[in-house]
């Protein structure tokens, strides 16, 4: 066996000829099939606590940042859970006190801007209802966003946009309500 | 008196960090303006090699880049810990995003510690001395020792996800200087002998790691700090 394999097999099969697309033969070819290594996709994925084991230590703003987010995703799931048994105004409140959580978060992650567009994006999406109260697929839509935050914390631009997309088809504004009025001016001074 | 194991009495040799991940034939399309981006980001970036499945690059006079079909690796040479990850970060934020990938396979921080000893003879007694191995000196074989020289012990802990590697190994360097003739007068000693404790340490993830749940920067903080708080006691059965 020519090739040096480590932790893994190579098999060698007998020589063949190779053929060209013009059918001449050109030279002899010793095809070598190598045991598959464990495909990625049989293995687990780490989840963020088994990544930063530490982090509470190494980078507590992003602890206090992710405890955070957590708390606002449990009051999302009880929120939904009281919109489900008809308690209306039991669900509002529990969304009113999540809203009161996020600008705790921003200080927290200004320095990673995927998450940080993020939160901002989320905390206007949900100011902008302006009291109205969350329909079960809109609390669904933002719980999940969310939840995909917790999971994937340093998420990427493009996913980030994603993200906003879905809650975008999903009804919400997400544009701060500063900018709107700002862009309504931009755009009337244009059109003059 | 200082720890015997204390990494305060270590310099840091080398600083290596390597992701692997799928093949990602991504790298076909922007190797060119990968590094010319890193280019712009490491000054005096020079290729090494450039072939169809890996790129290799350095940037004078520590730091080494490479970029695979599966993997990509930075290895810092005589840098301090802080500024080794800032350019790690840097190069790994800049070939994530690049290359779009999306998913790791294995994460790794291995960092290469030397202590240097003025003799052999102190560099194995120190060694003996931490009480790592049974094996002692005197006479076996029909030979009459006063040391154990070139001893290496090695260990991993693993949790199946995070593991560490340990190696800890003495080595004598000699490195013999070739003075062309008629130049020889110039160098009164051609030949340097170093007598080192070398400390290798690999800490990793063994597991699928989104690359949207992965910061080099907060990773590579937290790998270090956890290898400088636990090094000693690690080697010392926990006490």
């Amino acid at each position: 066996m020519s090739e040096r394999a480590v932790g893994a097999k190579i098999y060698q099969f007998p020589k063949q000829k190779a053929i060209t697309s013009a059918g001449t033969e050109r030279s002899t070819v010793s095809p070598t099939v190598r045991e598959v290594p464990p495909e990625a996709q049989s293995r687990s994925i780490a989840s963020v606590n088994e990544i930063y084991p530490e982090l509470s230590s190494t980078a507590p703003e992003l602890f206090a940042a992710l405890s955070l987010l957590s708390s606002i995703c449990e009051r999302f799931d009880e929120s939904a859970e009281q919109l489900e048994e008809g308690n209306l105004l039991l669900s509002d409140d529990l969304v009113s006190k999540a809203i009161l959580d996020f600008p705790k978060i921003f200080p927290l992650i200004a320095e990673h801007s995927g998450p940080a567009q993020f939160c901002s994006s989320a905390f206007h999406a949900l100011l902008n209802k302006r009291g109205q109260p969350l329909s079960m697929e809109e609390l669904l839509e933002i719980r999940s966003a969310l939840r995909t935050f917790q999971r994937e914390p340093f998420m990427s631009h493009d996913r980030v946009l994603d993200l906003l997309e879905k809650l975008d088809d999903c009804g919400f504004d997400l544009t701060p309500r500063f900018l709107t009025s700002v862009f309504d001016e931009l755009a009337h001074e244009s059109f003059y | 008196m200082m720890p015997l194991m204390d990494l305060g009495a270590f310099s840091l040799r080398q600083y290596i960090v390597e992701l692997r991940y799928p093949e990602n034939f991504k790298l076909w399309d922007e190797a060119g303006s990968l590094w010319t981006e890193l280019k712009s980001q490491f000054s005096g970036l020079r290729l090494i090699s450039a072939q169809p499945n890996s790129t290799a690059f350095v940037c004078d006079p520590d730091l080494e880049f490479g970029v695979d079909l599966n993997r990509m690796s930075f290895v810092s040479h005589r840098e301090k810990a802080e500024a080794a990850r800032e350019n790690a970060t840097k190069f790994l934020s800049l070939v994530t995003g690049k290359l779009k990938i999306r998913q790791f396979h294995r994460v790794g921080l291995r960092q290469i510690f030397d202590r240097k000893f003025e003799s052999q003879e102190k560099l194995d007694a120190e060694f003996i001395e931490l009480n790592l191995s049974t094996l002692r000196a005197g006479k076996f074989f029909g030979i009459q020792s006063k040391s154990i020289s070139n001893s290496e012990i090695a260990g991993r802990i693993s949790d199946g996800k995070n593991g560490v590697v340990v190696k800890l190994k003495t080595e004598t360097v000699r490195s013999q200087l070739d003075v062309p003739m008629g130049l020889r007068d110039l160098f009164s000693d051609k030949s340097v002998e170093q007598h080192l404790m070398i400390l290798d340490v690999d800490y990793y993830i063994d597991a699928l790691v989104s690359s949207d749940a992965f910061s080099a920067d907060v990773w590579l903080e937290q790998a270090s700090r956890v290898i400088r708080r636990d090094m000693s006691s690690f080697l010392r059965g926990g006490s």
